[in-house]
């Protein structure tokens, strides 16, 4: 097995060019191979680019791939996730029936476009999240439309939740959420969570900010929390 | 400009505790280990219930670490707390919950935010938090400063591609805006703000900046300076800056490497 080549700086530039000029033609992989576009690390492992249903099955792949390197070390490693990036680019960036490549949020696939955005990476997230959650971040990795290219999509409830460090680093809150929006029956987020009507996933994150300011959440039990939810919400808890 | 005095209401009964309550010890650990410390609590007597828990947060987002910490009553604070989940050589933020278990289960009698952890950097632990740095639609602006009373917020242009990014990693954007941008914040500070100015406590924007010049070496305060040395202090504190970042070089490598 070879040592993993990383992009350096300048290949990732390249390879945003590549994105901001529509991604059209092959996929620049030979950046990987230039030692001025790229440099060797001392990771080891293989890349399977299998088929993935969607980003929480592509999360479990990525986790277990990456198991052997220490979670700080990556995490907010920009070239190495945006080097994932490159070599998964046909699974995260899909062609339309004209062959086209849809590239509109270029933070979906370069990570450092800004900290508030770094949810939207499509290989980084799917990682991240079920490192921290496990089977509790289905909810924010599996999306309601059924498509083929599921991973390469934002979730809408990812976009929501993940903008919120708060949120984010609650266990109990990711769990009461996970139980409001996603059908564990379906394996789907429940349906009509972009409808009009309150008590959806944006309404919800205000409100648990606000009882953070008063309420100690991660102490109170699920049932304590959800007792103090607002009228509106209740059509979301079975 | 927004001079004003913020005001601060408190809605929810909630008491805040003096940060001299806690004290912060780094523990001397190897250079691969993660960073621990050992705290000291010393509670203001009667001001809560005994049998309210007391807990310890660290946090850097997404990860948070909680440390329980017995009840005020009969306190038992962990020999260290152990920053291992947030990785080597990170410090996260750090705050104290005191919490109701009697009247109202859950609720919050007391808290600490900003717990200053020695070596931390400075009080909020992250570098970005001395200027915020939003993407907005500036017009035909590309990039400009602000100072909405909470801090300096520097605003980009949406309409520039990739902004954000080139302002992170281009030495050619950062070193010509950067500086710049700099300079509009110590103008700010040494014209427009006075040493007794109440700023709301919690987040003194003006002290961080002005204990950010000392650290570049500039130990002195703008605001008790005459107003024709004012301009010499800005000059000071920016060359400071611009040498400690090697802007030149970098952005004469970067022109190179075009």
């Amino acid at each position: 097995m070879k040592y993993f080549r990383m992009l350096n700086e300048r290949g990732c530039r390249e390879f945003r060019d590549y994105l901001i000029q529509g991604a059209d033609g092959d996929v620049p992989k030979e950046l990987l191979s230039n030692k001025h576009t790229s440099v060797e690390t001392t990771y080891k492992f293989q890349i399977e680019t299998g088929n993935y249903k969607n980003k929480y099955e592509f999360g479990v792949y990525l986790s277990d791939l990456l198991k052997g390197i220490r979670d700080n070390e990556i995490e907010n490693n920009s070239l190495f996730w945006n080097t994932l990036s490159l070599l998964f680019f046909d699974k995260i960036c899909y062609r339309t029936s004209t062959g086209e490549r849809k590239v509109q949020a270029i933070e979906k696939w370069i990570l450092g476009n800004g900290y508030q955005h770094y949810h939207r990476h499509l290989v980084r997230s799917p990682w991240l999240f079920y490192k921290l959650y496990g089977k509790t971040s289905k909810f924010l990795l599996i999306t309601s439309r059924e498509s083929t290219n599921q991973l390469s999509m934002v979730n809408d409830i990812l976009d929501q939740f993940a903008s919120r460090g708060l949120l984010l680093r609650n266990k109990r809150v990711v769990k009461l959420f996970s139980r409001m929006y996603f059908d564990e029956e379906k394996q789907l987020p429940k349906w009509g969570l972009r409808g009009k009507e309150g008590g959806g996933p944006r309404r919800m994150g205000k409100v648990v900010r606000q009882l953070s300011l008063t309420y100690d959440l991660e102490r109170m039990s699920e049932e304590e929390v959800i007792e103090l939810l607002p009228k509106e919400f209740k059509r979301w808890i079975e | 400009m927004d001079n004003s005095k913020r005001t601060k209401l408190n809605w929810t009964d909630r008491k805040s505790i003096d940060q001299n309550c806690v004290e912060v010890i780094r523990h001397d650990v190897g250079i691969d280990e993660p960073a621990k410390v050992a705290v000291k609590l010393n509670l203001p007597p009667n001001e809560f219930a005994s049998s309210a828990f007391v807990a310890l947060e660290a946090y850097r987002n997404p990860l948070s670490k909680r440390f329980e910490c017995g009840t005020v009553g009969n306190l038992k604070i962990p020999e260290f707390l152990d920053f291992d989940i947030f990785g080597t050589g990170v410090i996260p933020s750090l705050r104290l919950l005191i919490v109701d278990n009697d009247k109202h289960p859950g609720r919050l009698l007391g808290t600490i935010e900003k717990i200053v952890i020695p070596g931390s950097g400075n009080k909020k632990t992250k570098k970005s938090s001395l200027m915020v740095v939003d993407e907005l639609a500036l017009g035909s602006e590309i990039w400009n400063v602000s100072f909405p009373g909470t801090g300096p917020r520097m605003a980009v242009n949406t309409k520039v591609p990739n902004i954000l990014h080139e302002l992170e990693h281009n030495p050619q954007y950062y070193g010509l805006i950067i500086p710049s941008a700099f300079r509009q914040v110590l103008v700010e500070i040494a014209y427009f703000h006075q040493v007794h100015e109440c700023a709301d406590t919690e987040h003194d924007w003006v002290k961080d900046w002005i204990e950010f010049c000392k650290k570049l070496g500039i130990d002195e305060d703008p605001r008790e300076k005459e107003i024709e040395d004012k301009p010499d202090w800005i000059d000071r504190c920016v060359k400071k800056f611009c040498s400690q970042h090697n802007f030149v070089d970098s952005f004469t490598s970067g022109a190179k490497g075009r």
